[in-house]
């Protein structure tokens, strides 16, 4: 008889599921192996590949997802998410076949010293139970910690909501580990089966999900209480001080042997206060980036000049850290199968905004050029001239967020040839003599012999030449409107490197003394460099240097110097400026309490930018009153947050970043390996 | 490569001793009453596939002692000869053939084929309690009571009978196969396990694996009933046109593919016994597979 109502099969088979047929589940799929003709091992072998193939495409999305919210750049679109989802799954199977597999094996082996036949038969089922609780116990754990160690708390809501999918998939496991033991301990002594008792196993799976739960409650009830991610900035107003500032960092710049240059036109001598700030590791990317935002590298996430790019995917992963158990073990992985290479930490990664970003933001007129991390620039980052524009203008062809906003760049290609003669003369003025004043011109005459011997001459007019340009850049956008000009200066630091590598190949004599020559005539050649930006004609500047030095305009001037050394503790650096101080140390002393994540609120308190609360640093010195405005004294106006860097900010693909020239320009500066 | 109807080695085995069993315990055709132990013998001893029969022997096998389990076997066969009379009267189903041969009441008559129904239930529980200790063969007649009675055997064909011609719902379509075909399996396979001694976890698997395995079968007969050969299958087919069936309700190709998960829900209850059950699998293939 044709029924009048024909259903299809899945209803069909919900029905039959209702009247308890067809509830095999996961079991099902994981003991599919179970054939006649298999060894009990044979049988544990697939079915914990099964149980790694499960697992492996339950974690593989969710790690995915829970990876790209933790670790902003490294997926820069679907392709990445699918690409980095299948190599996710792919690590977690194998894991998590072979970590069962390792499990059961000590099961089975066990069973069998657990006495006679009666013994084995009353044990052999809370082994198998107590098997997958292991099992499940060291998932959910793995997940757990790994969520609290990598970065910062999320919202009470995302995290409970991540654990409880971390709970649910490790139940799911430790149920299916339940089952393989059981049929593989069964297998091992015969005679004395083991039946899985379903009932148990629900038992033991919401045994595991109370776990998980408490794990949860206790997760939440011991996180640190921090504020939720990616918090809606607010507007910022700026308190007007009058104050314009030319902020120039040097780097490599050691604040002692300038002293010994006297007299001379050295960073130092330009600044009215000082302070001193210990700490400050080689690597210039984690530094300067730490200087500009205000933050350490474990916030700002660049914590090393090269990071791993993952073969298939665009976005990169950040150089592992102590608090990163996690991408260290997915670094080493990858290393090991040879799927990452490496790469040039870029803006992509970087999650808090530099001082002059924060400026932009609140409304003032910013310039900035060559900063570490600073591209791919963005149109809302005020004006920006990236450590890769230099190579953009030499290279020509399409802007790939070298120089923001993009419409400056077609006046700077043009205008590229005349700026680049006039760097290289203004480089060969650092061989002039020794005694020049201040306000000497930069591209004065120059004699004939300088008395340096070719090698260092050469290293000393590449430097020259590097900082060169990034000073006409910034010569060529300053003007009377801009509130805040920076620019960052390797050449003292390459220079450094290379008369060091000079003199240990050669060991010549006149090598080393010429080498200590061109370090002398660099200082005072940086010292004239930043004076001419102090007569600059604008309202006000302020220079800030760091372990090298900053020179501000006509107005005021803030500055870092610091001494790189082999480690972060040996290392330190120097900020000082000729603003009008009103620093509870008083004017022209020298503070000794300082640290690196103080130079950003200083240069934004300066500015009259409202200080947000976040920032672990604090300003060193305030500027006095002015008629321009109120004072930015102890209650000036602060908010909550700045708001996060925006994620969506990716690198863009292809040889048009100029990747691989940035890398071969570091590397024959030294900078990478 | 063994064809998909070919019945397994183990099977064939299986039949031959369990045949050999029948034939010695059923009085002989001269014996009196005659005609209703001819009656008996030519449904019983007719060819079968002897199925329940297997259920028991490998019940029990995977438990560790097969040989305790031959007095179940034979009790599931008693069973099941009897039901089937019973079944294919004129006032039941009214089939004409059964086992590839002449229904027994149109070679016997109604009167001798109630006979030999009543006479093969009594062989059952007689075979029962003289195989097993007595508190073993109480529980073993306790359960084939229930199989039998109205929430079994019995109520599943009154379930049948009520719902000729008419249209039922899906629930209760599961309720007369449950009844009718399920009940039985099960009692097969869960009593062979309780004859070796089996545990109650193992006792609880057989169970799960018959319900599957049970509601399987019936639904390949179901199939059968509208595809198959009547020279295969040896009994009237195309009679269930006017019953509702699973292929009523899910078409040929949704009842064959719900009939193979069944058996593999089956296999995968099997799990626990390891290779030990791998006959019980070939069975669940077979049924899965059969043509007849």
């Amino acid at each position: 008889m044709a029924h009048s109502h024909p259903e299809d099969v899945d209803a069909l088979r919900a029905k039959l599921k209702a009247l308890g047929y067809l509830d095999a589940g996961v079991d099902r799929f994981v003991l599919a192996p179970v054939r006649a003709g298999r060894s009990f091992w044979q049988i544990a072998l697939r079915a914990c590949l099964r149980m790694g193939v499960l697992g492996g495409l339950l974690l593989g999305v969710s790690g995915g997802i829970a990876v790209a919210a933790r670790l902003p750049g490294l997926v820069t679109g679907a392709r990445d998410a699918l690409v980095l989802a299948a190599m996710l799954a792919v690590a977690f199977g194998a894991a998590i076949s072979l970590a069962a597999l390792l499990v059961i094996a000590a099961a089975a082996r066990a069973v069998r010293w657990l006495g006679p036949a009666p013994a084995v038969s009353r044990r052999a089922r809370p082994l198998a139970l107590t098997v997958g609780a292991l099992v499940g116990a060291a998932c959910l754990a793995y997940l757990t910690l790994w969520w609290q160690a990598a970065g910062d708390a999320s919202a009470w809501w995302i995290t409970t909501a991540a654990l409880l999918m971390a709970t649910v998939i490790s139940a799911l496991l430790a149920h299916a580990t339940t089952t393989i033991a059981q049929v593989v301990v069964a297998g091992t002594t015969p005679g004395r089966d083991v039946t899985p008792r379903r009932r148990l196993s629900l038992r033991a799976s919401a045994a595991m999900a109370g776990v998980g739960a408490a794990l949860v409650a206790g997760t939440i009830a011991l996180a640190p209480s921090t504020p939720a991610r990616d918090p809606v900035p607010p507007a910022l107003t700026v308190v007007p001080t009058g104050i314009r500032l030319v902020v120039v960092a040097i780097d490599g710049y050691d604040a002692e042997l300038a002293g010994r240059h006297e007299p001379g036109p050295t960073v130092p001598a330009l600044a009215r206060t000082r302070a001193l700030m210990p700490r400050m590791s080689s690597d210039p990317a984690r530094e300067w980036t730490t200087i500009a935002t205000g933050w350490p590298a474990e916030r700002h996430g660049v914590t090393a000049l090269e990071v791993r790019r993952i073969a298939g995917l665009e976005g990169q992963m950040p150089a592992s850290t102590p608090a990163s158990s996690w991408t260290s073990a997915v670094a080493a992985a990858a290393d090991l199968l040879r799927l990452t290479r490496p790469a040039l930490n870029t803006g992509v990664i970087r999650r808090e905004k530099t001082f002059w970003e924060v400026a932009a933001q609140a409304g003032l007129r910013t310039v900035a050029v060559n900063w570490w991390t600073s591209w791919p620039a963005g149109e809302h980052d005020g004006t920006v001239l990236s450590e890769r524009a230099v190579l953009r203008l030499q290279a020509g062809g399409a802007l790939a967020g070298e120089i923001a906003p993009a419409s400056l760049y077609p006046d700077l290609e043009a205008r590229w040839p005349d700026l680049s003669a006039r760097a290289r003369a203004i480089a060969h003025g650092v061989l002039a003599t020794r005694d020049l004043p201040a306000d000497a011109p930069l591209t004065g005459d120059v004699p004939a012999d300088s008395g340096i011997p070719d090698a260092v001459t050469g290293a000393l007019l590449e430097a020259a030449t590097l900082d060169a340009q990034q000073y006409v850049l910034l010569d060529a956008l300053l003007g009377a409107d801009i509130d805040l000009a920076t620019i960052y200066l390797p050449g003292l630091d390459i220079l450094t490197n290379r008369l060091r590598h000079l003199g240990a190949s050669q060991g010549a004599t006149s090598v080393v003394l010429g080498s200590a020559d061109a370090v002398h005539r660099y200082y005072l050649w940086l010292g004239r460099l930043l004076a001419s930006l102090r007569r600059q004609p604008p309202r006000g500047s302020v220079p800030a240097a760091d372990s090298r030095e900053t020179v501000a305009g006509r107005a005021h001037v803030l500055w870092i110097v610091g001494h790189p050394g082999r480690s972060s503790a040996q290392g330190r650096a120097m900020l000082g400026t000729d603003l009008p101080a009103d620093s509870p140390a008083g004017e022209s002393d020298e503070l000794t309490q300082a640290t690196l994540f103080d130079v950003a609120p200083t240069i934004l308190r300066a500015l009259g930018v409202p200080l947000s609360r976040e920032l672990p640093g604090h300003p060193l010195w305030g500027p006095a009153p002015t008629a321009a405005g109120a004072g930015n004294g102890p209650e000036a106006p602060a908010v909550a947050t700045y708001g996060r860097r925006g994620t969506t900010r990716t690198a863009a693909a292809g040889p048009a970043t100029l990747d691989e020239e940035m890398r071969e320009r570091l590397r024959s500066l030294g900078y990478v390996q | 490569m063994t064809p998909p109807s070919a019945l397994p080695s183990f099977l064939i085995h299986y039949q031959a001793l369990v045949e050999d069993a029948l034939d010695r315990l059923v009085p002989p055709e001269d014996q009196p009453p005659e005609h209703v132990h001819r009656a008996m013998r030519y449904t019983l001893l007719a060819p079968s596939k002897r199925v329940r029969a297997a259920l028991a022997l490998l019940g029990a096998d995977v438990c560790g002692r097969e040989p305790r389990a031959m007095g179940v076997a034979l009790a599931a066969e008693f069973v099941h000869a009897s039901s089937l009379i019973l079944d294919d009267l004129p006032c039941m189903d009214d089939a004409q053939m059964r086992r590839g041969q002449p229904a027994s009441h149109v070679v016997f008559g109604e009167a001798t084929s109630l006979l030999a129904s009543f006479a093969l239930l009594d062989l059952a529980y007689r075979t029962l309690t003289r195989h097993y200790e007595d508190h073993l063969a109480a529980r073993l007649v306790t359960l084939f009571s229930e199989t039998v009675g109205t929430d079994g055997l019995v109520g599943g064909q009154a379930d049948d009978l009520l719902a000729a011609n008419r249209e039922i719902t899906f629930e209760r379509l599961e309720r007369i196969h449950r009844l009718k075909t399920g009940m039985l399996f099960s009692a097969a396979a869960t009593g062979g396990a309780l004859a070796a001694g089996g545990l109650p976890a193992q006792v609880s698997a057989l169970a799960a694996y018959a319900k599957n395995l049970g509601l399987a079968f019936q639904v390949v007969d179901d199939l059968l009933d509208v595809e198959g050969a009547e020279s295969e299958t040896g009994k009237s087919l195309r009679r269930d046109e006017k019953k509702t069936t699973f292929v009523s309700f899910s078409g040929p190709l949704g009842a064959r593919e719900l009939a193979g998960e069944l058996c593999a829900t089956a296999t995968a209850a099997l799990a626990p016994f390891g290779s030990r059950a791998d006959r019980l699998r070939e069975l669940a293939d077979f049924v899965a597979r059969r043509t007849r």
